[in-house]
Protein backbone atom coordinates (compact mmCIF):
# COMPACT_ATOMS: atom_id res chain seq x y z
CA UNK A 1 0.00 0.00 0.00
CA UNK A 2 1.49 3.19 -1.35
CA UNK A 3 1.80 5.78 2.23
CA UNK A 4 2.00 8.73 -0.10
CA UNK A 5 -1.24 7.94 -2.03
CA UNK A 6 -3.33 7.69 1.05
CA UNK A 7 -2.02 10.77 2.43
CA UNK A 8 -3.22 12.48 -0.52
CA UNK A 9 -6.64 10.50 0.20
CA UNK A 10 -6.68 12.37 3.71
CA UNK A 11 -6.11 15.61 2.09
CA UNK A 12 -8.34 15.15 -0.54
CA UNK A 13 -10.96 14.18 2.06
CA UNK A 14 -10.37 16.75 4.54
CA UNK A 15 -10.00 19.37 1.49
CA UNK A 16 -13.70 18.50 0.48
CA UNK A 17 -15.19 18.14 3.96
CA UNK A 18 -14.13 21.84 4.15
CA UNK A 19 -15.24 22.68 1.02
CA UNK A 20 -18.97 21.20 2.24
CA UNK A 21 -18.41 23.55 5.64
CA UNK A 22 -17.48 26.67 3.39
CA UNK A 23 -20.51 26.68 0.97
CA UNK A 24 -22.96 25.87 3.84
CA UNK A 25 -21.10 29.13 5.81
CA UNK A 26 -21.54 31.10 2.96
CA UNK A 27 -25.14 30.26 2.22
CA UNK A 28 -26.14 31.07 5.61
CA UNK A 29 -23.87 34.33 5.84
CA UNK A 30 -25.28 35.71 2.49
CA UNK A 31 -29.10 35.09 3.83
CA UNK A 32 -28.15 36.82 6.60
CA UNK A 33 -27.15 39.59 5.04
CA UNK A 34 -29.60 39.74 2.50
CA UNK A 35 -32.33 39.02 4.97
CA UNK A 36 -32.73 43.16 5.26
CA UNK A 37 -33.58 43.37 1.30
CA UNK A 38 -35.59 40.08 1.42
CA UNK A 39 -37.48 41.71 4.50
CA UNK A 40 -38.41 44.84 2.94
CA UNK A 41 -39.47 42.49 -0.43
CA UNK A 42 -41.93 40.32 1.83
CA UNK A 43 -43.42 43.59 3.44
CA UNK A 44 -43.54 45.20 0.50
CA UNK A 45 -45.60 42.37 -1.44
CA UNK A 46 -47.36 41.89 1.84
CA UNK A 47 -48.96 45.43 0.82
CA UNK A 48 -49.40 44.80 -2.07
CA UNK A 49 -51.80 41.76 -1.12
CA UNK A 50 -53.39 43.11 1.48
CA UNK A 51 -54.23 46.18 -1.28
CA UNK A 52 -55.68 43.52 -4.01
CA UNK A 53 -57.62 41.70 -1.32
CA UNK A 54 -59.28 45.03 0.29
CA UNK A 55 -59.71 46.19 -3.32
CA UNK A 56 -61.93 42.95 -3.93
CA UNK A 57 -63.60 43.06 -1.00
CA UNK A 58 -64.73 46.74 -1.97
CA UNK A 59 -62.44 47.63 1.41
CA UNK A 60 -65.55 45.96 3.04
CA UNK A 61 -62.33 44.02 5.01
CA UNK A 62 -61.43 47.31 6.83
CA UNK A 63 -64.74 47.22 9.03
CA UNK A 64 -63.74 44.07 10.37
CA UNK A 65 -59.79 44.63 10.73
CA UNK A 66 -59.52 48.03 11.15
CA UNK A 67 -55.38 47.30 11.19
CA UNK A 68 -55.37 45.73 7.76
CA UNK A 69 -52.46 47.25 6.56
CA UNK A 70 -50.26 47.31 9.62
CA UNK A 71 -50.68 43.56 10.58
CA UNK A 72 -46.78 43.14 9.44
CA UNK A 73 -44.75 46.28 9.06
CA UNK A 74 -40.95 47.01 8.34
CA UNK A 75 -40.77 47.28 12.19
CA UNK A 76 -41.13 44.14 12.51
CA UNK A 77 -38.22 43.02 10.39
CA UNK A 78 -35.72 45.79 12.37
CA UNK A 79 -35.15 43.17 15.29
CA UNK A 80 -34.58 40.39 13.13
CA UNK A 81 -32.50 41.78 10.48
CA UNK A 82 -30.41 43.54 13.45
CA UNK A 83 -30.14 39.94 15.13
CA UNK A 84 -29.40 38.24 12.10
CA UNK A 85 -26.76 41.08 11.14
CA UNK A 86 -25.33 40.96 14.67
CA UNK A 87 -25.33 37.25 15.54
CA UNK A 88 -25.96 35.00 12.82
CA UNK A 89 -24.09 36.53 9.92
CA UNK A 90 -20.23 37.71 11.47
CA UNK A 91 -19.51 33.70 12.95
CA UNK A 92 -21.02 31.90 9.44
CA UNK A 93 -18.63 34.51 7.68
CA UNK A 94 -15.53 34.12 9.79
CA UNK A 95 -16.49 29.90 9.33
CA UNK A 96 -17.28 29.94 5.67
CA UNK A 97 -13.54 32.36 5.51
CA UNK A 98 -11.87 29.89 7.63
CA UNK A 99 -13.26 26.94 5.70
CA UNK A 100 -12.73 27.96 2.13
CA UNK A 101 -8.98 28.85 2.78
CA UNK A 102 -8.68 25.20 4.74
CA UNK A 103 -10.12 23.83 1.66
CA UNK A 104 -8.36 24.90 -0.98
CA UNK A 105 -5.07 24.19 1.01
CA UNK A 106 -6.09 21.04 1.51
CA UNK A 107 -7.06 19.96 -1.52
CA UNK A 108 -3.99 21.49 -3.45
CA UNK A 109 -1.95 19.10 -0.73
CA UNK A 110 -4.31 16.37 -1.78
CA UNK A 111 -4.56 14.87 -5.72
CA UNK A 112 -4.76 18.25 -7.47
CA UNK A 113 -5.26 16.65 -10.26
CA UNK A 114 -8.93 14.80 -9.62
CA UNK A 115 -10.42 17.80 -7.43
CA UNK A 116 -9.40 20.41 -10.10
CA UNK A 117 -13.07 21.38 -10.17
CA UNK A 118 -13.69 21.40 -6.68
CA UNK A 119 -10.34 23.29 -5.76
CA UNK A 120 -11.66 26.04 -8.63
CA UNK A 121 -15.46 25.72 -6.90
CA UNK A 122 -13.60 26.43 -3.35
CA UNK A 123 -12.09 30.06 -4.47
CA UNK A 124 -14.90 30.94 -6.43
CA UNK A 125 -16.91 30.46 -2.81
CA UNK A 126 -13.97 32.22 -1.29
CA UNK A 127 -14.29 34.91 -3.81
CA UNK A 128 -17.85 35.20 -2.51
CA UNK A 129 -17.39 35.10 1.09
CA UNK A 130 -14.98 37.90 0.99
CA UNK A 131 -17.80 39.94 -1.02
CA UNK A 132 -20.19 38.76 1.70
CA UNK A 133 -17.26 39.90 4.15
CA UNK A 134 -17.41 43.64 3.12
CA UNK A 135 -21.01 43.99 2.33
CA UNK A 136 -21.70 42.83 6.05
CA UNK A 137 -18.95 45.25 7.57
CA UNK A 138 -20.19 48.21 5.32
CA UNK A 139 -24.37 47.16 6.71
CA UNK A 140 -22.64 46.98 10.42
CA UNK A 141 -20.69 50.18 10.31
CA UNK A 142 -23.66 51.80 8.32
CA UNK A 143 -26.22 50.72 11.66
CA UNK A 144 -23.56 51.92 14.06
CA UNK B 1 15.14 3.44 -24.20
CA UNK B 2 12.33 2.51 -26.12
CA UNK B 3 8.39 4.11 -25.73
CA UNK B 4 5.71 2.53 -24.28
CA UNK B 5 2.50 4.00 -25.69
CA UNK B 6 -0.92 2.35 -23.89
CA UNK B 7 -4.66 3.48 -25.51
CA UNK B 8 -7.53 3.01 -22.96
CA UNK B 9 -10.80 1.95 -24.97
CA UNK B 10 -12.79 3.30 -22.55
CA UNK B 11 -12.76 5.38 -19.01
CA UNK B 12 -10.00 4.43 -16.58
CA UNK B 13 -12.14 2.86 -13.51
CA UNK B 14 -12.97 5.54 -10.65
CA UNK B 15 -10.00 6.15 -8.67
CA UNK B 16 -8.07 4.16 -10.54
CA UNK B 17 -3.92 5.15 -10.36
CA UNK B 18 -1.84 4.00 -13.12
CA UNK B 19 1.49 3.35 -12.70
CA UNK B 20 4.46 2.66 -15.24
CA UNK B 21 8.12 0.95 -13.47
CA UNK B 22 6.74 2.89 -10.49
CA UNK B 23 5.71 6.05 -11.87
CA UNK B 24 2.45 7.02 -12.05
CA UNK B 25 0.92 8.62 -15.10
CA UNK B 26 -2.07 10.56 -15.49
CA UNK B 27 -3.99 9.11 -18.84
CA UNK B 28 -4.90 12.18 -21.44
CA UNK B 29 -7.53 12.78 -23.51
CA UNK B 30 -6.52 12.88 -27.21
CA UNK B 31 -8.65 14.31 -30.31
CA UNK B 32 -10.71 10.64 -31.22
CA UNK B 33 -11.71 10.69 -27.24
CA UNK B 34 -9.57 8.01 -26.56
CA UNK B 35 -7.31 8.17 -23.02
CA UNK B 36 -3.81 7.86 -23.69
CA UNK B 37 -0.34 7.22 -22.14
CA UNK B 38 3.33 7.73 -23.35
CA UNK B 39 6.49 6.54 -21.40
CA UNK B 40 9.76 6.06 -21.75
CA UNK B 41 10.92 2.46 -20.18
CA UNK B 42 13.75 0.21 -20.68
CA UNK B 43 13.59 -3.26 -21.88
CA UNK B 44 10.59 -4.22 -19.42
CA UNK B 45 7.83 -2.27 -18.20
CA UNK B 46 5.83 -3.07 -15.34
CA UNK B 47 2.76 -1.81 -15.75
CA UNK B 48 0.69 -1.85 -12.46
CA UNK B 49 -3.09 -0.28 -11.69
CA UNK B 50 -4.05 0.02 -8.63
CA UNK B 51 -6.81 2.06 -6.17
CA UNK B 52 -5.61 2.76 -2.71
CA UNK B 53 -8.44 3.68 -0.41
CA UNK B 54 -8.67 4.51 3.30
CA UNK B 55 -10.69 1.81 3.97
CA UNK B 56 -7.49 -0.48 3.49
CA UNK B 57 -5.75 1.06 6.25
CA UNK B 58 -4.98 -0.57 9.76
CA UNK B 59 -7.25 0.04 12.42
CA UNK B 60 -5.61 2.57 14.31
CA UNK B 61 -4.93 4.83 11.50
CA UNK B 62 -8.21 4.24 9.83
CA UNK B 63 -10.29 4.92 13.45
CA UNK B 64 -7.98 8.07 13.85
CA UNK B 65 -8.79 8.97 10.58
CA UNK B 66 -12.29 8.36 10.88
CA UNK B 67 -12.60 10.32 13.77
CA UNK B 68 -11.01 13.58 12.24
CA UNK B 69 -13.40 13.87 9.75
CA UNK B 70 -16.01 13.13 12.05
CA UNK B 71 -15.42 16.24 14.06
CA UNK B 72 -14.13 18.21 11.25
CA UNK B 73 -17.49 17.50 9.72
CA UNK B 74 -19.58 18.02 12.38
CA UNK B 75 -20.32 14.42 13.56
CA UNK B 76 -20.17 13.86 10.20
CA UNK B 77 -23.07 16.10 9.22
CA UNK B 78 -20.98 17.46 5.96
CA UNK B 79 -19.46 14.57 5.40
CA UNK B 80 -21.02 13.61 1.33
CA UNK B 81 -19.78 14.13 -1.76
CA UNK B 82 -16.56 12.76 -0.40
CA UNK B 83 -16.06 9.50 -1.15
CA UNK B 84 -15.10 8.17 -4.08
CA UNK B 85 -15.09 4.39 -3.55
CA UNK B 86 -18.48 3.89 -2.18
CA UNK B 87 -18.99 0.00 -2.73
CA UNK B 88 -14.83 -0.49 -1.35
CA UNK B 89 -14.47 -2.08 -4.87
CA UNK B 90 -10.06 -3.09 -5.03
CA UNK B 91 -8.94 -3.03 -8.46
CA UNK B 92 -5.48 -4.92 -9.01
CA UNK B 93 -3.43 -5.51 -12.04
CA UNK B 94 0.38 -5.83 -12.09
CA UNK B 95 1.66 -7.03 -15.79
CA UNK B 96 5.34 -6.79 -17.50
CA UNK B 97 5.64 -6.22 -20.87
CA UNK B 98 8.41 -6.57 -23.19
CA UNK B 99 9.54 -3.22 -24.28
CA UNK B 100 13.08 -4.16 -26.46
CA UNK B 101 11.40 -1.69 -29.14
CA UNK B 102 8.43 0.46 -29.13
CA UNK B 103 5.37 -0.58 -27.91
CA UNK B 104 1.97 0.23 -28.15
CA UNK B 105 -1.16 -1.38 -26.49
CA UNK B 106 -4.26 -1.05 -26.25
CA UNK B 107 -6.20 -2.10 -23.54
CA UNK B 108 -9.91 -2.47 -22.49
CA UNK B 109 -11.25 -2.28 -19.06
CA UNK B 110 -13.82 -4.34 -17.98
CA UNK B 111 -16.96 -3.69 -15.78
CA UNK B 112 -17.10 -4.48 -12.31
CA UNK B 113 -17.27 -8.27 -11.74
CA UNK B 114 -16.59 -9.79 -8.03
CA UNK B 115 -13.47 -12.18 -8.93
CA UNK B 116 -13.71 -10.75 -12.97
CA UNK B 117 -10.40 -9.46 -15.20
CA UNK B 118 -10.09 -5.77 -15.15
CA UNK B 119 -8.76 -4.97 -18.25
CA UNK B 120 -8.07 -7.33 -21.86
CA UNK B 121 -5.28 -6.32 -23.63
CA UNK B 122 -6.73 -5.99 -27.23
CA UNK B 123 -4.40 -4.67 -29.58
CA UNK B 124 -0.35 -4.96 -29.08
CA UNK B 125 1.87 -7.47 -27.32
CA UNK B 126 0.26 -10.03 -24.31
CA UNK B 127 1.88 -9.17 -20.85
CA UNK B 128 5.33 -11.43 -20.46
CA UNK B 129 4.07 -12.22 -16.71
CA UNK B 130 0.61 -11.29 -15.73
CA UNK B 131 0.80 -11.54 -11.42
CA UNK B 132 -2.53 -10.03 -10.71
CA UNK B 133 -5.74 -8.96 -12.82
CA UNK B 134 -8.60 -8.86 -10.92
CA UNK B 135 -11.53 -7.29 -9.52
CA UNK B 136 -12.40 -8.04 -5.83
CA UNK B 137 -14.77 -6.24 -2.68
CA UNK B 138 -12.75 -5.35 0.49
CA UNK B 139 -15.31 -6.78 2.84
CA UNK B 140 -13.45 -5.50 6.19
CA UNK B 141 -13.35 -1.77 4.30
CA UNK B 142 -17.14 -2.18 3.44
CA UNK B 143 -18.00 -2.91 7.34
CA UNK B 144 -16.05 -0.77 8.54
CA UNK B 145 -17.65 1.83 5.96
CA UNK B 146 -21.62 0.63 7.82
CA UNK B 147 -20.58 1.27 11.12
CA UNK B 148 -19.08 4.76 10.38
CA UNK B 149 -22.21 5.80 8.27
CA UNK B 150 -24.41 4.07 11.55
CA UNK B 151 -22.37 5.98 13.63
CA UNK B 152 -22.73 9.51 11.71
CA UNK B 153 -26.51 8.93 11.35
CA UNK B 154 -26.78 8.58 15.34
CA UNK B 155 -24.84 11.22 15.63
CA UNK B 156 -26.82 13.80 13.65
CA UNK B 157 -30.02 12.65 15.16
CA UNK B 158 -28.72 13.31 18.58
CA UNK B 159 -26.98 16.42 17.46
CA UNK B 160 -30.68 17.73 15.84
CA UNK B 161 -32.30 16.46 19.36
CA UNK B 162 -29.53 18.55 21.41
CA UNK B 163 -30.24 21.41 19.58
CA UNK B 164 -34.00 21.15 19.94
CA UNK B 165 -33.94 20.73 23.29
CA UNK B 166 -31.67 23.49 23.71
CA UNK B 167 -34.06 26.00 21.36
CA UNK B 168 -37.37 24.94 23.08
CA UNK B 169 -35.03 26.04 26.73
CA UNK B 170 -34.42 28.98 25.97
Amino acid sequence: MDKNLLKKEFFTHSGKIFSNLAIAGTVVSLFSVLFTVLGALFVLCYYLFAFIIALATLFTVLINNPNWFSIISFDNFGAYSNFMLSYVAPPAVAVALACSILSIVFLCLGDKAKVKGRIIFSSVVLGLTLILLVALLIQLGGSR
Amino acid sequence: MSTLNITLKNNIPQNARLFIDGKEYTPVREKNATLSVTAEVGNSAEVKIINPFEGQLPFGKWFLRTVFYWLISVFGIFDFLTDVNKHCDVIEYLGTFNTESDLSLTIKFNRFKENGRVLEVIEGAEPQTESANGYSTDKVAKKRKVWYNVARVISVIAFALVLGFVVIVN
